[in-house]
């Protein structure tokens, strides 16, 4: 085995990198953490909601199911924009990589605007979060996921200043590669959000 | 060592910090990581021990006077904040951090300044919690912190503001270590090192490590929802709006109780590595060792509702988590059957890590006896609250963890050192603290039998409570003295000790083969392992006289010497080597961006919206000029 380190030695100087990094790892790890988070706060709505005789309670209408699930579907189309400008990225299609980078961000502003619109300006009208548990639990989660999507953006932007400088490249693709999968949690998250807070108490009060 | 004077000076340029105080702010070598978590680590639990001793001094007999209420409130919840939070878990991170990376044959860490970071996170957020102190708003609503108590109704002021901020702040410290040990033991290890030639010691992290994935987001979403609800007049824990305060108690457990085998597995781990070492043989069962390690990680999520047996909770679900807690005894039984036949089957020697490690080993029994009697809902309903429950887990946390955490520095203080302990000091260290701890704990068995409550700040006289506190309280006082004399020998031998050498005990593990104390690459060449004990490698018992060589350099194969910052990637189980890479060096980022942190905790506090604005904005910066990478590199 000593030779077979001395080759992989030698092999790593003259080559790229082969197998997974060291990040890719880390933020699997991230991943399942954030993941177990979420499912905490999630499992805090639904034992709210067992306890409660009307979901959502009284003089609160059912969240509506229209602009939402627009937004939604924008939010989840950017896990396939992210892959694209991935795919371009390795093909060393630089405009393409642009391209798809300044998509998936606009996409990721559109669903982060329309949610701090709604928080500051729509639903006060309707429910504050100190109403009761129900909105306290409405607003927590939902500013915890666009926190995570604010946060997602920002990284796409330090993508977007060093892909300007140069960076990157079909052999230097962690940073973009690590980026994504970050990304792609925080759309998966999206779907379990959505279907709790959303779409579940609409099913279960039409039932 | 027969690398060239030449290659070693340039791995030392490679991997040295810059001298001076510059040096000490940007090093992010895993050793000076180790370092400070354990020396910080002591300053925690010496503050955490006062706290206790002046407990002890106003229980010592009927209404003594000591401290008011509000003040006895104050210090059993900074007492069991700073033991559970800042003492043990960091204590187990010193060991983890200086030993993981030399015990698999690394050179650091995966993501070395996100150990500093860890680091740094871990002190600001100590210093933030203790700074209520200095600002008069000391938490007093318990390490538990159950609503409505801790709601601003009954807790005005900033007190458990210090609290909830500190710990969702310390679990970001907690969790970034977590990731970090488990990665590096994916990828870092030394080539040829299988799953199952990994120490046993480094399985406890890697058990500790998952857990803490698990349980911390409870801990991180619980804190933040109170916080929300004084900061904000959020509702969660409002029965009248809807909310539960049990939710709290709920997702408090869920982190509260692995919590505490995030605590105990490391020190069983080093009793597994300590126990095979002085009895010359290998460790008996270790692929047993090791499962039961992993089980006792996944049963303990399952246990949380025994701390609520008594909160009404419908009958079905207590009946499953006290079969539940029954069943953790099995893995722990495991541990102990296969200590046993270690040192049944080998010839032990008893020196000073050995006894630590057999202290352990009984404090363990005892706290695990009690723990199967409260696991038990009915006798659990009279013991609930009571200072049996106080003896119980003090048992096992000031007990065992304490022993097994003391058994690992004796053990491994040659190698952070260089030098050897007192032999005599060290025996009476160990005998002093262990009739301490002794006479402290098990009287009060029979004060929470009779009836004598928790988290009271006296009691009458005439019920039967004098003997047994009068007992605890001088067993506090000779528990203490014990941790001075060991202090005392610590301190002295670091300076005075005689020289250790590279491997005093003869021990097998990789961190015995390099120098005492390591040099800063740690590693001149990397070890290839073709063994679970690999200094043993060939030999079924190793030599009695102790003076194991190091292994022939063909049994440690050489990597090309001329490895910069450079460590070796492995992948699969198999531990085949895979890529090189080049690790960050020294940096300050860590350091700035845990200060940001701090500024955001303190805007949080408080409750300042512009300022918590301007923090964020820090943050951002801050870490952008973490990964922003540096010109020439």
């Amino acid at each position: 085995m000593g030779d077979a380190l001395a080759e992989v030695v030698q092999r790593s100087r003259l080559q790229p990198a082969r197998g997974r990094s060291l990040a890719f790892w880390g933020v699997i790890l991230l991943a399942v953490t954030e993941g177990v988070l979420f499912a905490v706060i999630l499992f805090a709505w639904f034992y709210t909601w067992a306890r409660t005789p009307q979901w959502p309670p009284e003089g609160i209408a059912l969240p509506e199911l229209g602009f939402s699930a627009v937004r939604s579907m924008v939010l989840l189309s950017t896990s396939a924009s992210v892959w694209a400008c991935e795919r371009a990225l390795r093909r060393g299609d630089r405009r393409r990589t642009w391209a798809w980078l300044l998509v998936t961000l606009g996409a990721a502003a559109f669903f982060l605007g329309t949610h701090v619109h709604e928080f500051v300006a729509v639903t006060p009208d309707e429910f504050l979060w100190s109403d009761n548990a129900y909105a306290s639990l409405w607003w927590t989660i939902l500013n915890l996921h666009g926190a995570h999507v604010a946060v997602g953006m920002v990284v796409w932007l330090y993508v977007l200043v060093r892909l300007g400088r140069g960076a990157y490249g079909p052999d230097d693709d962690v940073e973009v590669s690590t980026a994504s999968i970050y990304w792609h949690f925080v759309d998966g998250v999206w779907v379990f959000v959505y279907a709790s807070l959303y779409l579940l108490p609409n099913l279960l009060a039409r039932g | 060592m027969t690398t060239t004077a030449t290659t070693t000076e340039r791995l030392a340029a490679a991997w040295g910090d810059q001298p001076g105080i510059l040096g000490f702010l940007s090093s992010v070598d895993h050793k000076r990581v180790g370092r400070r978590y354990l020396v910080t680590a002591a300053v925690f639990l010496f503050l955490g021990g006062v706290q206790a001793l002046l407990m002890r001094t106003q229980l010592i007999g009927p209404e003594a006077g000591v401290l008011s209420p509000e003040q006895y409130n104050e210090l059993f919840t900074m007492h069991g904040t700073t033991m559970m939070l800042l003492f043990m878990v960091p204590a187990e991170s010193a060991f983890a951090n200086y030993f993981l990376p030399l015990m698999i044959g690394a050179r650091d860490m995966a993501f070395p300044r996100l150990n500093m970071f860890s680091y740094w996170v871990f002190l600001f957020a100590g210093l933030f919690m203790y700074a209520g102190f200095v600002t008069g708003d000391v938490p007093d609503g318990g390490w538990f912190a159950y609503s409505p108590l801790v709601l601003d109704e009954f807790s005005p002021g900033r007190d458990m503001d210090f609290y909830a901020i500190g710990v969702i702040f310390l679990g970001l410290s907690t969790t970034a270590g977590a990731i970090n040990f488990l990665v590096t033991t994916f990828k870092l290890r030394a080539p040829g090192m299988t799953v199952s030639r990994i120490p046993v010691f480094v399985w406890g992290i890697v058990a500790i490590a998952f857990m803490i994935l698990f349980a911390f987001p409870s801990f991180t979403v619980a804190p933040l929802m109170l916080e929300l609800s004084r900061a904000l007049d959020m509702r969660f824990f409002d029965p009248s709006a809807g909310g539960d305060p049990l939710l709290w108690q709920h997702l408090f457990w869920f982190w509260g109780h692995p919590i505490v085998y995030i605590q105990l597995l490391p020190s069983t781990a080093i009793v597994s590595t300590i126990i095979p070492v002085f009895t010359r043989r290998r460790l008996v069962g270790y692929a047993w060792v090791v499962a039961a390690m992993l089980a006792t990680a996944f049963i303990s999520f399952g246990l949380w509702v025994h701390h609520m047996f008594v909160a009404g909770l419908p009958q079905l679900t207590t009946s499953f988590f006290s079969a539940v807690s029954l069943v953790v005894v099995v893995p722990s039984g495991i541990q102990f059957f296969a200590w046993l036949a270690t040192i049944w089957l080998g010839r032990p020697r008893w020196d000073s890590p050995m006894l630590w490690a057999m202290g352990e080993m009984l404090l363990f029994l005892i706290g695990g006896i009690t723990g199967v009697m409260v696991a038990l809902v009915p006798f659990d309903s009279l013991a609930h609250d009571t200072h049996f429950v106080v003896a119980h887990f003090h048992y096992l946390q000031a007990g065992a963890v304490v022993f097994g955490l003391l058994a690992g520095l004796y053990y491994w203080f040659p190698k952070l050192t260089g030098r050897r302990t007192h032999r005599g000091v060290a025996r009476l260290g160990f005998w002093t603290t262990f009739v301490g701890v002794n006479l402290t704990f098990m009287p009060l068995h029979w004060a929470g039998l009779w009836g004598m409550t928790r988290r009271i700040a006296t009691y009458e006289p005439g019920l039967g409570f004098e003997v047994p506190n009068l007992l605890a309280t001088i067993g506090s006082y000779v528990f203490g003295l014990g941790l001075l004399v060991v202090l005392g020998d610590l301190l002295w031998s670091w300076r005075n000790g005689p020289e250790a050498g590279p491997n005093p005990w003869g021990a097998g593990t990789l961190e015995w083969a390099t120098s005492s104390p390591p040099p800063d690459h740690d590693f001149a060449r990397l070890p290839i392992v073709r063994d679970r004990y690999p200094l043993w490698a060939g030999r079924t018992t190793p030599d009695d006289s102790g003076a194991l060589a190091l292994a022939t350099d063909d049994d440690l194969a050489l990597a090309p010497p001329d490895l910069h910052h450079e460590v070796a990637l492995t992948a699969g189980p198999e531990g085949d080597p895979q890529q090189v890479r080049t690790m960050p060096g020294p940096s300050f980022a860590p350091l700035l961006v845990a200060l940001v942190l701090t500024l955001l905790s303190i805007a949080m506090l408080l409750r300042s919206a512009n300022l918590v604005l301007t923090a964020c904005g820090l943050l951002v910066v801050s870490v952008g000029a973490w990964f922003w990478p540096r010109e020439g590199s």
